[in-house]
């Protein structure tokens, strides 16, 4: 069983892009009607389907909107560090959001292997099979995923220093 | 839960429910099925009934979904399991050994470019540079540009200072966590060479690793087991089969797990065996 609502939560979460999210999802369920006996016949139909969702979004072709996500999440990433400097006590909300907005500064597998372990909460070798590579890349692209959002602990330890000093 | 951990679901959640109207994906998906159909000529697509509408306002089951689809599928798109076969291996379980093979021998050419700093959007350029037609699959682009660079040839599409240098830093860090070091590693590291950042550490060892040097921390031996395992793995999906096979050939074979079957399937078809079932 598959809920198309949750595919497109999922598929908006991956994208980082509701359009985006939405043409994924399309084009993948309307290829999947063409061999759907196939599907059916795995061991969870929902899995395969989000698992073409997932290799669709890394390889979709039309690259100027993920490239455009990306110049957007750019921009506010940096109206959000200007906005930090005046900001002593930021509400939780207004964190998520900004985090939202540098996650779209990552590219596809950073950011995959990042909703992969946090939102879908699969483990390393999960991912790895998922992405076709081995548990170490995972590592290394959650690695620098979480360093370019200032998330890797070194840099949080680093940010309590200089606040302590 | 870590840290960020909590604050990376916390940004998921904030725009997850912002999601499209799922009747207006359904009524997209139809179009879009209609003009695939068109386009798979002689694919006949079983029935008339497609995406219910109890997908869209939550569940569908498989059964629902599609009806009747084992009625003049498309024997390309949709083929049956086969049996082993007693006469030696079918043309397709042949096709799966040299597909594997093909795979694993374009491995380096593949790490070769990559490693460079290109990505999927240069092979687009580079198969519209060298007049190559292609279709979804950019493997081959991506395999003769790696080649070339193995050559020490220069490619028609050429990279910025910056991706070069982001190219080299990526490089040292995939040598660093291939290598089977962690966080705790790069750590060490970071005390031992006196680097204020761990993340330091590993750019610095991962250089370090890919010039041939030793590391003063030992890495684990279970991570160098899993690059081996992972080529096995690649060379079984490279070879058409799929994670249901995977389940098929553990019963066969009687392992433990669909894993085992994937890189004990993945090891044969690199030496060049047959497997006892077609790829689905």
């Amino acid at each position: 069983m598959a809920r198309l609502p949750s595919l497109l939560r999922y598929a908006v979460v991956l994208t980082g892009d509701r359009e985006l999210g939405q043409d994924v999802v399309q084009e993948v369920l309307a290829r999947a009607q063409l061999k759907w006996r196939r599907i059916s016949e795995a061991d969870s139909p929902e899995a395969y389907v989000r698992r073409m969702v997932l290799n669709e979004y890394l390889s979709w072709r039309r690259s100027w909107a993920v490239r455009n996500v990306h110049a957007v999440g750019e921009r506010l990433a940096d109206l959000d560090d200007q906005r930090r400097g005046v900001q002593d006590h930021a509400d939780s909300v207004v964190e998520a959001d900004a985090l939202w907005n540098r996650l779209a500064t990552l590219g596809r597998k950073q950011r995959a292997v990042l909703v992969l372990r946090y939102y879908e909460q699969l483990d390393d070798n999960q991912i790895a099979d998922l992405l076709g590579c081995t548990p170490a890349t995972v590592r290394s692209h959650a690695s620098r995923a979480l360093k370019t959002l200032r998330l890797s602990p070194e840099f949080r330890t680093r940010i309590h220093a200089q606040e302590k000093s | 839960m870590t840290d960020h951990e909590e604050q990376l679901r916390e940004a998921f959640g904030t725009r997850e429910n912002d999601t499209p109207d799922p009747a207006a994906v359904y009524a997209r998906v139809q179009e879009l099925s209609q003009t695939y159909k068109r386009r798979r000529r002689g694919a006949q697509f079983a029935g008339g009934a497609v995406l219910g509408a109890g997908l869209i306002v939550g569940a569908f089951q498989a059964p629902a979904l599609f009806t009747n689809p084992s009625a003049g599928n498309d024997s390309t798109i949709v083929a049956p399991a086969a049996a082993p076969s007693p006469s030696g291996p079918s043309d397709k379980a042949l096709a799966a050994v040299k597909a594997a093979r093909q795979s694993a021998a374009d491995r380096p050419r593949l790490d070769a470019y990559f490693a460079a700093g290109y990505d999927y959007d240069d092979a687009v350029k580079l198969a519209q540079a060298w007049k190559i037609k292609h279709g979804e699959d950019l493997t081959a682009v991506k395999a003769k540009a790696g080649q070339e660079l193995l050559d020490g040839k220069k490619l028609p599409v050429q990279l910025s200072a910056a991706e070069k240098a982001q190219a080299k830093e990526d490089a040292a860090l995939n040598a660093f966590f291939n290598a089977g070091y962690d966080y705790d590693a790069a750590k060490k590291l970071a005390q031992i060479w006196k680097l204020d950042d761990p993340s330091d550490a590993k750019v610095a060892a991962g250089k370090k690793l890919l010039a041939g040097e030793e590391l003063p921390v030992k890495a684990t031996p279970v991570e160098q087991q899993s690059e081996q395992e992972a080529k096995q793995v690649d060379a079984f999906f490279a070879g058409g089969y799929s994670m249901d096979d995977a389940a098929e050939l553990a019963g066969i074979w009687k392992l433990p797990t669909p894993y085992d079957a994937k890189v004990a399937g993945g090891e044969k078809l690199l030496a060049g065996q047959a497997l006892p079932i077609d790829p689905q």
